[in-house]
């Protein structure tokens, strides 16, 4: 049966069509969805992960970032080191979260 | 509104500096997503609502202002069905949590919490086809409210501070959400939201890249422990046929 080269070009690309789409793992957006689920759907078999690339970005503290420390201060239990608002002063809280001292950064 | 390359598609003036994330929604019958932003007064005292056509962003809908209480700017909102008129809805934290109408601005649910400061997350929690919300990253502990917002199904007894988004995994026995919190730095929670085990968290303290069953097992080991991020969890990210929720660290892991 002769079978035009066309169509032949196609029926090769059938498999090729045929063939699940990966699936991404878009983030598109603060907390994923509108549901805010915080949770992706796409797959991967990822193992060990290691950085691809880092770089420095500059700037400063942001309150946002809210690094905490424990730091043994006297007779205070976990005194945690974090950026207050306005975010030129570290402030030393307690577990509590009252304030115990602070500085200007 | 930008187009895939970059190019805009159109723009449109609001009052004021939007507060928080602009979040996509289906405000009318069109075939394109529309879009959910708020802003605040410029005393940044009263939140504003306002629905915009994704076609050309025209204003659909104007929500009652409302004060969002001492907060004042919200952790941020979510959106959804809560009726079925076909158009989602926007759940969102301020004097009480609240659903506005899709269709209208209209408030046609108002309850659960009255604390200020919440981001809302919808599960269905109990398979009905309606969703609870889920109310953390605030300064009060997570509380787990019905669909109609009129009763609180679960209040977490851990006062810890539980700033850093949660992300809600899908399992088989249920949802279940993870998260970290402020006053446990390091600790990592996991709570079923369903069934008989709802409420009933378990956590591990993740430093230096490895995991502890509590503070002090780290700190003998001398691992410092850092701030974990907000969570996020993929469905499938390892290959094990599970999800995954994937947690930064102050500490330098992630």
């Amino acid at each position: 049966m002769h079978v035009p080269t066309h169509t032949r070009f196609l029926l090769a690309l059938l498999p090729v069509v045929l063939l699940p789409l990966p699936v991404r793992s878009d983030w598109p957006m603060a907390r994923q969805d509108g549901r805010r689920s915080g949770a992706a759907q796409g797959t991967s078999d990822l193992k060990s992960p290691v950085p691809d690339w880092r770089t420095y970005l500059g700037g400063s503290l942001q309150p946002q970032q809210l690094p905490s420390i424990s730091t043994p201060m006297g007779a205070l239990r976990s005194p945690i080191a974090r950026p207050s608002i306005p975010c030129s002063r570290i402030a030393w809280l307690r577990v509590d979260h009252s304030s115990t001292c602070s500085t200007r950064i | 509104m930008l187009r895939a390359d970059g190019s805009e598609r159109w723009s449109k003036p609001i009052e004021n500096d939007p507060l928080g994330d602009l979040v996509p929604a289906t405000l009318d019958a069109d075939a394109t997503t529309d879009l959910v932003v708020q802003w605040g007064d410029p005393r940044d005292v009263v939140l504003r609502t306002r629905g915009l056509s994704g076609i050309d962003g025209a204003k659909l809908q104007d929500a009652e202002p409302m004060t969002p209480g001492a907060r004042r700017q919200p952790a941020g909102f979510a959106v959804g069905p809560w009726n079925s008129d076909g158009l989602d809805d926007v759940y969102t934290q301020g004097p009480k949590t609240q659903v506005l109408s899709g269709a209208n601005g209209a408030l046609p649910a108002s309850g659960g919490s009255s604390v200020g400061y919440f981001m809302p997350s919808l599960i269905d929690s109990n398979s009905d086809g309606s969703d609870e919300v889920l109310l953390h990253g605030g300064f009060t502990p997570v509380r787990l409210c019905d669909h109609v917002l009129t009763s609180t199904l679960w209040m977490s007894p851990d006062d810890d501070r539980p700033f850093p988004y949660c992300a809600v995994a899908s399992c088989p026995q249920g949802p279940i959400f993870v998260e970290g919190a402020l006053k446990y730095p390091a600790r990592r929670k996991r709570t079923p939201l369903s069934g008989a085990s709802l409420g009933r968290f378990a956590t591990q303290v993740l430093a230096a890249g490895r995991s502890f069953v509590n503070e002090a097992s780290a700190l003998a080991a001398s691992a410092y422990l850092g701030q974990l991020t907000s969570a996020a969890v993929h469905q499938e990210l390892t290959g094990t046929g599970h999800p995954t929720a994937v947690l930064g660290s102050s500490d330098g892991f992630l």
